[in-house]
């Protein structure tokens, strides 16, 4: 599949296969902060005079991490750890694990005990998004992680040098959404790997990307696509497996509610105020994940509510097998669509499913949603 | 039987009796009082205090596992929806919830309120949101932040703040106000109920030791679900005189022990008697473990709001594995212990994903050796015994090649 715009003569999903291989020598002047979790504060690490890299999932064989992870764990937690055992990350400065599950919980203390060769810091944010106990916590653990991040690596982080970096992150967010209001002339891989890379790249280059890719497309309407209205719900989609096959098999996919989608970019920073407030504030007004509790906003309301403004006809649910969080709102989601009528498949990824069954089960969904059931 | 391999305890119907009017009294005496299902982590001694009855679906599904009905509670939350890969407490007191008539004693009573504090894990939340779902009850999330580095000052006011809105919500939920002087007085039963608890643990630094883990497991059960209730407090002191009379005549709680050992997680409450009686036969005796010392932390004297926020949050499950590192080791030390044993429990990840980890480390520091065997707490549909056996056996000789 040819990607429409290449990144620096080099195919865009070639290097989401394989980011962090030659990312020193792509981006020589920079200094690479990893992450693995949509809440990590990127504006704080970035004022810092780092470039956040996403960390996700690889494939290949497990030999390390066996010996670190049991198998009940998810396939995020032994691939990054593999990778990590392998040295496959050592050109990070740094990794930032943010509390949300119970396994991300676990993985930062074993980072630590199998001495990864970079510092590995933690943000315990609070699991309760509301109220205004729990805003204050949240405002001092933001700032105890500006000062773990002076003291580990003698930088000044500057109010102003935030607010500095606040407002590249507010342009990704909302060329995402321009992007993903696009999303009729565009196909579902090119949306994935365009907000995909968008994790890996440092965020001024992925701002220069979007914004030439939108500025390229046409501004008359085309004929929109047709085609069954696919939602994805889940935690992590790092494989274009899905995208891919939702092209093939003639569906669309006209939003998401992911860890690695809409989720990463639903709200804006306040640019106006003190710099972590704005911060603080928009964790409680995000979109939550499954591991927070924010009794006020209902995950049921939200999806119904991308349901009827999307026009979706069918809702995939795209699941890591151990995912507690995920598989917990599974019955109250999916309860949801039963009594609004909405179609949907669960897609569990583990090592054991392989892209064939995968593609047969999403095939009779998508040819189920085509002839009007 | 099996059990016939254990001396048991004299105090074994006084438990019997004090767990069932414990269950008694909340279906059926409670003399208007609301009823609060709660987490076995959460400050149990704010509702005590308010007049509030409490029931612990951690302790029902551990005696369903224990009766061998909770595979097919398990079973009932699945057709619901819920994954077989979720913890198997909240699918077996899902399962009960859904389906009573096919559980034990028809059941827990319906909830009036619910209290979950994730200081033992996130699966708590997700549970009792499904339980405030299906009831339609309202639910108080108590958040206690991980501590991966040193408990911060902001981590206790933010839990204190917590604290007082727990109150305002039971205010609101029951109409019952919060009487202080009885909140600590309630306080000092529970510590003292914790410290008799700690004192009965540390007597099996014996040798022989006087108490085997299963020992430990079934004793557990009031410090959970009657801390700062007199009667749990009598209890622990009967049982106490027993245990010190087992010490000053050197009676042991297994025939012949030859091995002193650490258990590391809950118990595999399905096969409780059967799966130690595995090590019984090898002279192996479990002096210590780490699950049911999570109850042996008292509340700091003083005021009591700051002191339950600091104790609920250190739990050591609320604390880095490193933490849990230097506790094994210094148990080790103190229990003159010479092996350990970990259940790598599928429905416990914040308990169980990084014991492979700690278990290298425990060793580095200790020279002594471990053992991890996967299998679950509740769900006997995942215990395989013969290649457990096979390496029970295998870790036997390992001991014993040492000795």
């Amino acid at each position: 599949m040819q990607s429409p715009l290449p990144l620096a003569d080099s195919d865009l999903l070639a290097w989401i296969a394989d980011p962090y291989r030659e990312w020193s020598q792509r981006f020589p002047r920079r200094r690479a902060f990893g992450y693995l979790c949509t809440y990590a504060p990127l504006e704080l690490l970035h004022a810092a005079g780092f470039a956040p890299v996403r960390i996700m999932q690889s494939s290949g064989v497990l030999a390390l991490a066996e010996a670190h992870l049991p198998t009940f764990s998810c396939a995020l937690a032994r691939t990054t750890t593999e990778q990590m055992l392998r040295g496959k990350l050592d050109f990070l400065d740094g990794v930032l694990f943010t509390h949300t599950c119970d396994t991300l919980q676990c993985l930062a203390d074993i980072w630590r005990l199998a001495a990864a060769r970079f510092p590995v810091l933690t943000f315990s944010l609070p699991t309760v998004l509301e109220g205004e106990a729990a805003r204050i916590y949240l405002l001092a653990e933001l700032q105890r992680l500006v000062d773990t991040l002076e003291a580990t690596f003698g930088v000044r982080i500057t109010p102003n040098q935030v607010r500095a970096s606040i407002a590249p992150y507010n342009l990704q967010r909302r060329l995402l959404a321009e992007l993903y209001a696009r999303v009729e002339h565009l196909s579902a891989l090119q949306v994935w790997s365009l907000s995909t890379v968008g994790m890996l790249l440092p965020v001024e280059e992925h701002n220069a990307l979007l914004q030439r890719f939108l500025d390229s497309l046409p501004k008359a309407t085309r004929h929109p696509r047709s085609g069954p209205a696919l939602l994805a719900v889940g935690a992590i989609v790092d494989d274009p497996l899905v995208p891919r096959l939702i092209d093939e098999l003639g569906a669309r996919l006209v939003s998401d509610d992911l860890c690695t989608g809409s989720r990463c970019w639903d709200t804006l920073v306040d640019e106006e105020g003190d710099p972590l407030s704005a911060l603080a504030n928009r964790y409680v007004r995000r979109a939550p994940c499954p591991a927070k509790h924010a009794p006020g906003q209902s995950r049921e309301e939200r999806l119904l509510g991308l349901v009827r403004t999307k026009g979706v006809q069918g809702v995939l649910f795209v699941q890591l097998k151990f995912c507690d969080p995920h598989a917990f709102d599974y019955v109250p989601l999916s309860q949801a669509l039963d009594a609004a009528g909405v179609p949907h498949l669960l897609l569990e990824s583990d090592a054991s499913v392989s892209a064939g069954q995968v593609r047969t089960r999403l095939q009779a969904f998508v040819e189920m949603l085509g002839s009007g059931r | 039987m099996a059990e016939k391999r254990y001396k048991k305890l004299k105090t074994a119907a006084e438990l019997q009796q004090l767990m069932q009017w414990h269950y008694a009294s909340a279906r059926y005496l409670r003399l208007g009082r609301p009823l609060a299902w709660v987490t076995s982590g959460a400050p149990v001694e704010i509702l005590r205090a308010m007049q509030i009855a409490v029931l612990y679906p951690e302790n029902y599904t551990a005696l369903c596992g224990a009766r061998h009905l909770a595979s097919s509670l398990c079973q009932v939350a699945e057709a619901h929806g819920y994954s077989q890969d979720l913890c198997s407490y909240a699918r077996t007191d899902l399962g009960s919830a859904f389906d009573p008539a096919h559980a034990p004693m028809q059941g827990l009573p319906k909830p009036d309120l619910l209290i979950a504090c994730n200081n033992i894990c996130g699966t708590v939340v997700k549970w009792y949101e499904a339980l405030a779902g299906y009831y339609h009850v309202p639910l108080f999330v108590l958040d206690t932040p991980f501590v991966h580095d040193q408990l911060q000052d902001s981590t206790l006011y933010y839990v204190v703040a917590q604290l007082e809105e727990l109150i305002r919500f039971i205010e609101r939920a029951t109409g019952h106000r919060l009487d202080k002087a009885r909140l600590s007085k309630i306080a000092h039963v529970s510590n003292e109920t914790t410290r008799v608890w700690g004192e009965i643990r540390a007597l099996c630094k014996a040798r022989p030791s006087p108490l085997n883990a299963p020992d430990l497991f079934v004793n557990m059960a009031p410090i959970v679900v009657l801390r700062g209730a007199n009667s749990a407090l009598r209890f622990y002191r009967h049982l106490q005189a027993e245990v010190e009379q087992r010490v000053r005549l050197k009676v042991g709680a297994i025939p012949e022990e030859k091995h002193r050992l650490l258990w590391d997680n809950i118990a595999i409450w399905h096969h409780l008697y059967r799966f130690y009686n595995l090590f019984v036969d090898h002279g192996a005796c479990f002096v210590v473990d780490t699950y049911t010392g999570g109850w042996a932390h008292a509340v700091p004297e003083g005021e009591p709001l700051p002191g339950i926020a600091q104790a609920y949050t250190s739990i050591f499950l609320n604390q880095s594995l490193q933490y849990r590192v230097e506790w094994m080791a210094s148990l080790i030390r103190e229990y003159g212990v010479d092996g350990f044993v970990m259940h790598c429990n599928r429905s416990c990840k914040p308990y169980s994903l990084g014991q492979y980890a700690v278990r290298r480390a425990v060793m580095e520091r200790t020279g002594v050796p471990g053992l991890v065997i996967e299998s679950d707490q509740c769900d006997a549909r995942t215990y395989a015994e013969e290649p457990i056996r096979t390496r029970i056996q295998a870790f036997i000789e390992t001991l014993e090649a040492r000795t």
